[in-house]
């Protein structure tokens, strides 16, 4: 435990050494307390990052749901609408799919609300990865399974719930957790839309005052992390306590 | 019980597996034994409702068993079934395996489906090993859990596919001593195996399949002392040389 925690002191303190000494060095003014007359954008820029983030997750996990079971479907007009979804989506950078959504679709069907515009870009955008995981997560559990389960008198339905989901869950924790942090991260790229949320707030901070230029990225990515770092802490968790195998 | 099958056939892309078996035979333990690659894993997933034959049907006792979806789910709820390896479900603890059946085919209570767990577990002997998760149980204590898993259903009829042949000999002798309990105790069931021993010991009945088909059915003593087929005769003496 004390092995641990010293050790855990010295990798940090290694990093904050690091950092201290090249910003001292590049002549970066390091005066937090100018950001202090900000703290209320800053706060609803974090609040509303948060709500992107959570709405984002929950309706890409659902899009991703969706787009990996059309691409097991034997329906091969589904099968490869999901296929070119997943090339297109994942060949493509987030920054155009936003100004393109948003700008073109967007207008063209008189969507003007950014929040939800915002929401279903990144949710578009992060189903593409997220339907990969559960597609590698479903190849991995054994096609044996389904037949233990029709040798027992499991219906599909009931299979499918105590047999595929609880499995798929366990294998894919780790990397949909991963992709939850990419999508809080990637939701600083909605300021392309004028969302103002925590990298808009910071843009239009230091756009007025350059002073705060690096304080303000700092604590921009300090608010991130702390963000992203439950997330992973959490996944950690689910897989401690679902671990069956060694 | 007796095994009655009509032209049963099962062809797999252009390949014949079994052609169009008229079989009519009584056992209550059966052995089914021959060369790999002989369609013996195919007929006894067609016993167990597993797969569809692609043509012909069979019976069980009296009653003949509809190919369709909505039978074969109602009737493989009185079969048990017992597969090569890895039979049990790795996110499920032993006791979870056993009673998953019994609460969610059979709608049992949580406590009536531990009882009767407990019951099995004690009787083999495997208590101590109902907490484990499949990985942390040895190969042996794997397909015994499996084993109590199809018997704790009280099936009509146990299937058994080669249920020790990933086993080395030490933990094959343990499953198949539970396995003889379980015809002693009168237990029908079919299994396939490469343990002639163990048909000669614990079986009544044993056939004989390779890839033209099934070339004997006999009483045991009878299918060892004087087998009719040639084929029989050859395999029987190549594997009593090693």
């Amino acid at each position: 435990m004390i092995k641990r925690s010293l050790s855990g002191l010295a990798v940090f303190g290694l990093i904050g050494v690091f950092l201290y000494v090249s910003a001292q060095r590049a002549g970066v003014n390091f005066d937090f307390t100018q950001l202090w007359p900000y703290r209320t954008r800053f706060m609803m820029g974090f609040s509303l990052t948060m709500q992107i983030a959570i709405y984002s997750m929950l309706l890409s996990l659902f899009l991703g749901t969706i787009v990996v079971l059309a691409k097991r479907s034997h329906f091969l007009f589904l099968n490869q609408l999901s296929r070119v979804y997943v090339e297109i989506i994942r060949g493509t950078p987030l920054l155009v799919q936003i100004i393109f959504f948003y700008y073109v679709i967007g207008t063209a069907w008189g969507f003007s609300n950014r929040l939800w515009a915002g929401v279903i870009i990144l949710s578009i955008f992060e189903s593409a990865y997220i339907s990969e995981i559960l597609r590698g997560g479903l190849n991995s559990i054994e096609s044996k399974q389904t037949e233990i389960s029709r040798s027992i008198g499991l219906s599909r339905l009931q299979t499918i719930r105590l047999v595929i989901l609880p499995q798929l869950f366990i294998r894919t924790v780790p990397a949909i957790a991963g992709q939850f942090a990419s999508v809080i991260k990637d939701s600083s790229l909605l300021s392309m839309i004028a969302l103002i949320e925590l990298t808009q707030v910071t843009k239009e901070i230091t756009a007025n005052n350059f002073n705060t230029y690096f304080v303000s990225y700092i604590t921009l990515a300090a608010l991130y992390l702390s963000l992203t770092f439950p997330v992973s802490l959490f996944a950690h968790y689910l897989e401690r306590i679902n671990r069956y195998e060694n | 019980m007796r095994i009655r099958t009509e032209k049963l056939s099962m062809t797999f892309d252009k390949q014949i597996v079994l052609d169009r078996l008229d079989l009519d035979f009584s056992f209550s333990s059966l052995a089914i034994i021959g060369p790999s690659g002989g369609g013996k894993s195919t007929f006894l997933r067609i016993l167990g409702g597993l797969i569809k034959p692609t043509e012909g049907k069979f019976a069980l006792d009296d009653e003949w068993i509809d190919q369709t979806e909505a039978t074969l789910f109602e009737y493989r709820k009185k079969i048990g079934f017992v597969f090569q390896s890895n039979g049990l479900f790795p996110h499920l603890t032993a006791i979870k395996n056993i009673t998953l059946p019994l609460i969610h085919t059979f709608k049992m209570s949580e406590e009536q489906a531990n009882e009767k767990a407990y019951e099995l577990l004690k009787r083999f002997n495997l208590m101590h090993e109902k907490d484990k998760f499949p990985v942390q149980l040895s190969g042996g204590q794997q397909q015994r859990i499996a084993i109590i898993r199809a018997v704790a259903i009280n099936p009509k009829l146990l299937l058994l596919d080669e249920p020790t042949s990933a086993l080395d000999p030490e933990l094959s002798a343990e499953v198949l001593i539970m396995l003889k309990e379980l015809v002693q105790s009168g237990m029908q069931m079919i299994i396939v195996t490469h343990h002639l021993g163990f048909a000669k010991n614990a079986t009544d009945m044993v056939l004989y399949m390779d890839d033209q088909g099934i070339k004997e059915i006999a009483p045991t003593q009878q299918f060892f002392a004087s087998p009719k087929s040639e084929d029989v005769s050859r395999f029987l003496s190549k594997l009593m040389e090693f």
